[in-house]
């Protein structure tokens, strides 16, 4: 077991793409950390460094107490998994988990009971003269884990090792691997894309974009408290709506205009950060889907906002209303950037919306009542629960 | 597939490509036939069927020229051939993987350097070749044509085990390389065995080139103690005559080890020509 630390770690690849970005983070002893972003961002880059996969053009990364720079993939005692597993496809399932301990001139006897021991930690057993090939899928992302854990190394890597499973399997590989990675204790460096895994699986969270680390936290922290709008809007699903407002004076603590709807907004709103200094200037609004509530179920003095109800999506114990907003959609250029970055068509309905004067927006609600889809309906909000960023910059105000 | 595999075109076709498959068989007719008849109708009377079958042609061809039975020719060319294939996988699938994993410009030379060894017609060599060999010793034996056919052979297998490694995934062997095995542990227990249908490739292609191959075993091997199959059957082509019957007898009986050694490898061998790596 040992921590992993990056230290201002930049890779820049023969052909001048930089793929990561002076990243600094480091992982504890035993801690389960994610790295989440999109395709492209530099995840695979950042694990391969570890793994000593990739060289590392710039900075210092330290395994142990060890800086590992110069030092070979098979002299640093980590265990990877690969996206596709790698399982060598002429050995035997035994002959896969065993060639890591072979390697390190292991007495016959040992390895063999160690493989079993792992074997039987994943339900492998009978799997054990056959070839990967014979195996499902799920079955084979257990030997690859069987093959990781099997050394007792100082640390695991995962590339993405569930996104090849069907949706169900993932589901329960997620909840089997958190279970081990928690019964061994070995510090796991975790890529995926995919926010879910992120948020369910991890001790703290990494969130990149193209190269450069955005925020690092428990996933409470990074859905709460966003460092900046792409944060906020790749963690999260249904994502945080986002709308253009302002902030001015008036009322005794401020308001905050939505269109030509206005939020009166609370002492401590506006005290905290810097939202003081964006006075009458158009920024960016985010509301999570279950802030948007019913008023019958709400605080009473809680301030309102209208919406006409588009669509309704039963997904009991809760649905989904989609409402359209009037108001003006984001739409600066490194917010629609941004956007895109998260997810293509996201961009493209920004961009279709920002002609409209019309924001399509979310809120998730129990789905014990009906709504009626044309209507047009108020929907209370606690002000302290919104959340506000600077267009330009994407970085958040509060 | 449908009840009517067997249209009348489909059927049409399957006729005429069996009629063709026939025409090949045409030259083992001949073959056969003229390896059995009695030594003055190879004469009178090539194409015909023999008057009488002589059996005992095959023992007569058996015993060979020159004091040396073709059982020892085979045995040569089996000691040649599994040789020099032997050192050929050996050395083509190593240099193949190296210069193919390499990413510096020297790797990209050297497979330029192996390619151009296939086009260059070795024949052009054999003067200065032959005499070198002969200073070193290395002419009138096997071991001097195994290492011939190593030399000459070469580039045709760092060529086909290049293209392969090129198509062969690069993850198996970043997996072995975290799973702490050397660098020649991850080539003889990964690579190696990954490699397996184009070596099967590799063996079948310069096994038969070299097994047939008349040019260079005549002149490194004729008039020596230890001739080869192709050598020896030649022994029976004299000055003046002809002994064509035995000739052929000699011939059938050095295809068997090449026919049972095809039927043995025959799937490998197809695989290794169209498929890569199934996981
Ligand atoms: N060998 C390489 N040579 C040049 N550029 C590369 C190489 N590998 C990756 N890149 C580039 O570096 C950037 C980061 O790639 P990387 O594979 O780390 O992304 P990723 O976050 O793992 O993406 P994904 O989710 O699609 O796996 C991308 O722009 C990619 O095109
Ligand atoms: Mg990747």
């Amino acid at each position: 077991m040992a921590s992993i630390i990056y230290k201002n770690i930049t890779k820049r690849y023969a052909d001048g793409t930089k793929a990561v970005d002076n990243l600094n983070l480091e992982i504890r002893e035993g801690e389960f950390m994610i790295v989440v972003g999109p395709s492209g961002c530099g995840k695979t880059t950042a694990l391969r460094m570890a793994a000593g996969l990739e060289d590392i053009t710039d900075g210092q990364l330290t395994i142990g107490d060890r800086v590992v720079n110069d030092l070979e993939p098979r002299d640093r005692d980590i265990a990877m998994v690969f996206q596709n597993y790698a399982l060598y496809p002429h050995m035997t399932i035994f002959e896969n988990i065993a060639f890591p301990l072979q390697n390190r001139n292991m007495p016959a006897a040992e390895v063999k009971q160690r493989v079993q021991a792992a074997a039987r930690t994943l339900g492998l057993e009978e799997h054990l003269d056959r070839r990967p090939k014979h195996l499902s899928g799920g079955q084979r992302q257990r030997v690859a884990m069987g093959r990781a854990i099997v050394r007792r190394p100082k640390a695991f890597l995962m590339d993405e090792p569930l996104s090849n499973l069907d949706a169900k399997l993932r589901v329960q590989m997620r909840a089997e691997i958190t279970r081990m990675q928690r019964d061994l204790g070995v510090t796991t460096l975790y890529v995926t894309h995919d926010q879910v895994e992120a948020m369910t699986m991890g001790d703290r969270i990494a969130v990149m974009r193209k190269g450069v680390l955005q925020q690092v936290g428990a996933p409470v922290e990074l859905y709460e408290k966003p460092a900046n709008l792409f944060v906020a809007s790749f963690i999260g699903s249904p994502a945080m709506n986002l709308v253009q407002g302002r902030v001015t004076n008036g009322n005794p603590f401020g308001v905050c205009e939505i269109g030509r709807q206005q939020i009166a907004l609370t002492s401590d709103v506006l005290r905290n950060g810097r939202l003081s200094n964006y006075h009458d200037r158009d920024l960016v609004i985010g509301i999570r889907p279950e802030h948007l509530e019913d008023p019958q179920g709400a605080d009473p003095m809680a301030p309102r906002l209208t919406a006409k109800i588009r669509l309704v999506e039963m997904l009991p114990p809760e649905q989904l209303v989609h409402l359209e907003l009037d108001a003006e959609p984001v739409a600066s250029i490194s917010a629609l950037e941004l956007a895109a970055d998260v997810d293509k068509t996201r961009a493209e309905n920004l961009r279709l919306e920002a002609q409209s004067h019309r924001v399509s927006i979310v809120a998730r609600l129990p789905s014990g009542r009906r709504y009626t889809e044309g209507e047009t309906a108020e929907w209370a909000i606690n002000p302290a629960n919104l959340h506000f960023f600077d267009g330009e910059t994407g970085e958040v105000l509060r | 597939m449908g009840q009517h595999r067997y249209t009348l075109k489909t059927y049409g076709l399957e006729l005429l490509l069996l009629g063709l498959a026939a025409l090949w068989c045409v030259p083992f007719y001949y073959l056969s036939i003229v390896a059995v008849k009695p030594d003055m109708e190879v004469f009178t009377a090539p194409m015909s069927f023999p008057s009488e079958v002589r059996w005992d042609n095959f023992s007569r061809a058996w015993e060979g020229t020159a004091g040396v039975s073709l059982g020892t020719a085979l045995a040569n060319s089996i000691i040649v051939t599994v040789g020099s294939v032997a050192l050929l996988i050996f050395f083509g699938s190593l240099t193949a993987y190296v210069i193919s994993r390499n990413r510096q410009r020297l790797a990209g030379w050297l497979y330029t350097f192996f390619v151009v060894g296939i086009i260059l017609p070795y024949q052009l060599a054999v003067v200065p070749l032959f005499s070198s060999m002969r200073s070193l010793g290395l002419v009138g034996n096997q071991i001097g044509l195994i290492v011939l056919y190593t030399g000459l052979f070469l580039p045709m297998a760092v060529f086909l085990y290049s293209g392969f490694v090129r198509a062969l995934p690069v993850d198996y062997e970043e997996a072995a390389e975290v799973d702490g095995a050397t660098r020649s542990r991850i080539f003889f227990r990964i690579v190696f065995p990954l490699l397996r249908p184009i070596t099967a490739t590799v063996a079948v292609m310069t096994g038969l080139l070299i097994w047939n191959d008349f040019f260079m075993q005549l002149i490194f091997l004729s008039g020596s103690q230890s001739p080869t199959l192709p050598v020896a059957i030649y022994g029976f082509v004299g000055e003046f005559t002809a002994r064509w019957n035995m000739v052929f007898a000699a011939v059938l009986v050095s295809l068997v080890p090449i026919l049972g050694f095809y039927l043995v490898a025959q799937r490998q061998l197809i695989q290794g020509f169209t498929g890569g790596v199934k996981s």
